[in-house]
């Protein structure tokens, strides 16, 4: 036992005060460091539009994740004899103090890690997660922020990249594409109707002219169902470019004489 | 070594000026650069006066010294472009893109470069017809008679000078003018011009593709163009002086080879840099030169007449006024209007809807954008207060001295622009 403590002590270097000292330095300039990479990019960024914004809005996670990793190598050989021996018996201890007590939380930490890298979703990104939908506004460590059209904020953690699917709606493009549906009673031209849906389309002045419109349709039994599809100028429009287009494409497709289907309402008691 | 013989040869004579107004086709423009020292210093300078808020340029003359020219003066040294000359150089383009698929040739206009005004004297010089385009109901209504009235092919040229006004930017507004692409690109009008703003263009374009055919554009204006056409010798003996550096704009000895000064071979930076900024637009650089001319002070004049009168004082005064170069500065560089750094999307809407209709009127501004009457008003209010649109009768345009702010506004935001 007492040579097990002996071997103990051995894994950890003995701190004199210069090591202390050396130790808080590097933990403050990280923390300092990381706070100004979190707030500047993204006040930058919002300052910004199209790819720029995206892109410095992307590179947050990977620069903290790269702060981190240098600070972690810093203090390492500060703390510990960096042998293979000593390097086993740390792993060790924390996979099993891991293991035990900090099972989701952990979880959740490496999760972040293989988001930043796979990247399933970055600042500035609109995804589905969890049954929400909205922007990326913050990729952390543990978990990650969206605003939602409501303007919540949801804070799921990484965790559920492991179990849950993760739907990117521009995934790293500074352009989404949005669709808007309508549903018109059969009795109508259809060929002018696709045309009129175009030209709504293009008339938008929300429109992005570099990505492509199209208008598709499919026969249902209850009549046909459009759907418009085409990319705002800035994702964060989708929701108004959408209610542009809705509110356009119903009056010019009552122009044409589509009606608009009806809910059929059972009359049975 | 100079042998004697060489002495006596008289030194060549430099190549002839290329013409001024030059036809090319679209694709052959070229935007002027400026150098890039002078680039790189200009943004050095502008980061110093970001961060210290001093420039460090010495000014040969203080601006504020400077005098703002009377409005007859300024009418003399800047009289409005005449743009017959260009319609003269379209009229002897008759080769150009011979190869084009269609009897139809594309006349694009940038901007302030008014090729409606082109057209027109070219329609005179050719006895062609010139197409009226539809009014705004007609556009809305999707009226076809418009299109029927259209006189088919007897031989005589035809000219519609707008394509523009023949939109709109609505689901209803597209009927017409692809209607008559479609009629006009086929043959069925016989040979014609359509002449059409370069932002509408590019909507056009998007709506209705424009396969073969031949698109002509006024070729821009580099430095060297810019002091040929500013300073021509008809404006007067007048000597423009750089307030900057105190150097003349146009070298003394330039004007010695000819009426036209196409002695110049090399422009100053001050035109350089106009011609850059303006990206070739003579029509912008205009506007940029009225607004950079300035009177010297007061007391400089009255000795500059001082010396005059001791010089001669056997000569007339109007001899003597003739005889002294008037001196005209230019100022540096002029404050152009900067958008709010609150500019949201209305804004962006509302300025991208004004170019690309080459200006609209209010109530159909209403049509074309999804803002509330009262919101479009007080937008078009405030943009006119910060002097970045101007009314021009009952249409809003884009200042054109904010056109270049409202392009790098636009094109940063990704919407479509103009391909000059």
């Amino acid at each position: 036992m007492p040579e097990h403590s002996a071997n103990l002590a051995r894994l950890f270097n003995k701190l004199d005060r210069g090591d202390s000292i050396e130790l808080a330095l590097i933990l403050i300039a990280t923390l300092v460091l990381i706070r100004i990479v979190q707030r500047a990019l993204p006040w930058i960024a919002n300052r910004l539009h199209g790819r720029p914004r995206h892109y410095l809005l992307a590179s947050v996670p990977l620069l903290r994740l790269l702060l981190i990793g240098v600070a972690l190598a810093l203090m390492l050989p500060i703390l510990v004899e960096p042998s293979v021996q000593n390097m086993v018996a740390l792993l060790g201890a924390a996979g099993l103090a891991i293991g035990f007590a900090l099972k989701d939380y952990v979880s959740s930490l490496i999760a972040g890690v293989v988001s930043a890298f796979e990247q399933p979703y970055r600042p500035g990104d609109w995804i589905e997660l969890d049954g929400h939908y909205g922007e990326v506004v913050h990729v952390g460590m543990r978990t990650v922020a969206l605003v939602t059209a409501d303007d919540d904020t949801i804070t799921v953690p990484h965790l559920k990249l492991w179990s849950s699917a993760v739907r990117n709606a521009n995934n790293g493009s500074p352009v989404l594409q949005c669709a808007a549906v309508f549903h018109v009673h059969p009795e109508h031209d259809a060929r002018r109707a696709r045309a009129v849906l175009e030209d709504v389309a293009m008339t938008s002045p929300y429109l992005y002219f570099d990505a492509p419109v199209t208008v598709v349709l499919q026969e249902e039994t209850w009549g046909t169902k459009y759907m418009v599809r085409a990319y705002p100028v800035d994702p964060r429009q989708q929701f108004r470019f959408v209610s542009d287009l809705t509110v356009r494409g119903r009056e010019a497709l009552s122009r044409i004489g589509a009606r608009p289907l009806l809910p059929q309402v059972s009359l049975r008691a | 070594m100079n042998t004697p013989a060489a002495h006596d040869t008289p030194p060549p004579k430099p190549p002839p000026a290329p013409p001024l107004w030059q036809i090319v086709a679209a694709r052959d423009y070229e935007v002027p650069a400026d150098s890039q020292p002078a680039t790189l210093q200009r943004r050095w300078r502008s980061l110093g006066r970001l961060l210290l808020g001093t420039d460090d340029a010495d000014p040969a003359q203080a601006e504020a010294d400077l005098r703002a020219l009377p409005q007859v003066r300024l009418a003399n040294l800047a009289p409005p472009i005449d743009w017959a000359p260009a319609a003269r150089a379209l009229d002897a383009q008759e080769s150009l893109d011979a190869d084009a698929h269609t009897p139809v040739r594309l006349f694009i206009g940038q901007p302030y470069c008014d090729h409606p005004a082109i057209l027109t004297h070219w329609a005179h010089a050719r006895d062609a017809v010139v197409l009226a385009p539809p009014d705004t109901e007609q556009i809305l209504c999707a009226d076809r008679r418009w299109l029927d009235e259209l006189a088919p092919g007897t031989g005589r040229p035809w000219v519609l000078p707008e394509l523009e006004r023949c939109f709109l930017r609505h689901a209803n507004g597209l009927d017409l003018v692809r209607g008559f692409l479609a009629r006009a690109l086929s043959g069925a009008l016989g040979p014609g011009m359509i002449g059409c703003d370069s932002w509408a263009l590019a909507f056009i374009e998007r709506i209705s593709p424009l396969p073969g055919t031949a698109t002509l554009t006024l070729q821009a204006f580099d430095g060297l163009a810019l002091t040929r056409y500013l300073m021509h010798p008809d404006r007067g003996q007048v000597r423009f002086l750089s307030a900057r550096s105190g150097e003349p704009l146009m070298p003394e000895d330039a004007g010695d080879s000819g009426d036209d000064r196409h002695g110049a071979e090399t422009a100053c930076p001050e035109l350089r840099q106009l011609a850059a900024h303006c990206r070739g637009n003579p029509g912008l650089a205009w506007y940029y030169w009225r607004q950079r001319l300035r009177a010297a002070p007061e007391r400089e004049q009255q000795a500059q007449a001082g010396e005059a009168h001791h010089d001669s004082p056997q000569r007339a005064d109007g001899e003597r006024l003739a005889a002294a170069d008037e001196v005209v500065w230019v100022a540096p560089g002029i404050e152009t209007p900067t958008l709010p750094a609150e500019s949201g999307e209305d804004v962006a809407f509302l300025l991208h809807a004004l170019l690309l209709h080459r200006g609209l009127e209010s109530a159909v501004l209403g049509a074309v954008l999804p803002i509330p009457e009262g919101r479009l008003h007080s937008h078009l209010l405030r943009l006119q207060a910060l002097d970045l649109l101007v009314r021009e009768g009952t249409r809003w345009q884009v200042a054109p001295l904010a056109y270049h702010t409202v392009r790098e506004f636009l094109r940063s935001r990704s919407y479509l622009t103009d391909s000059f």
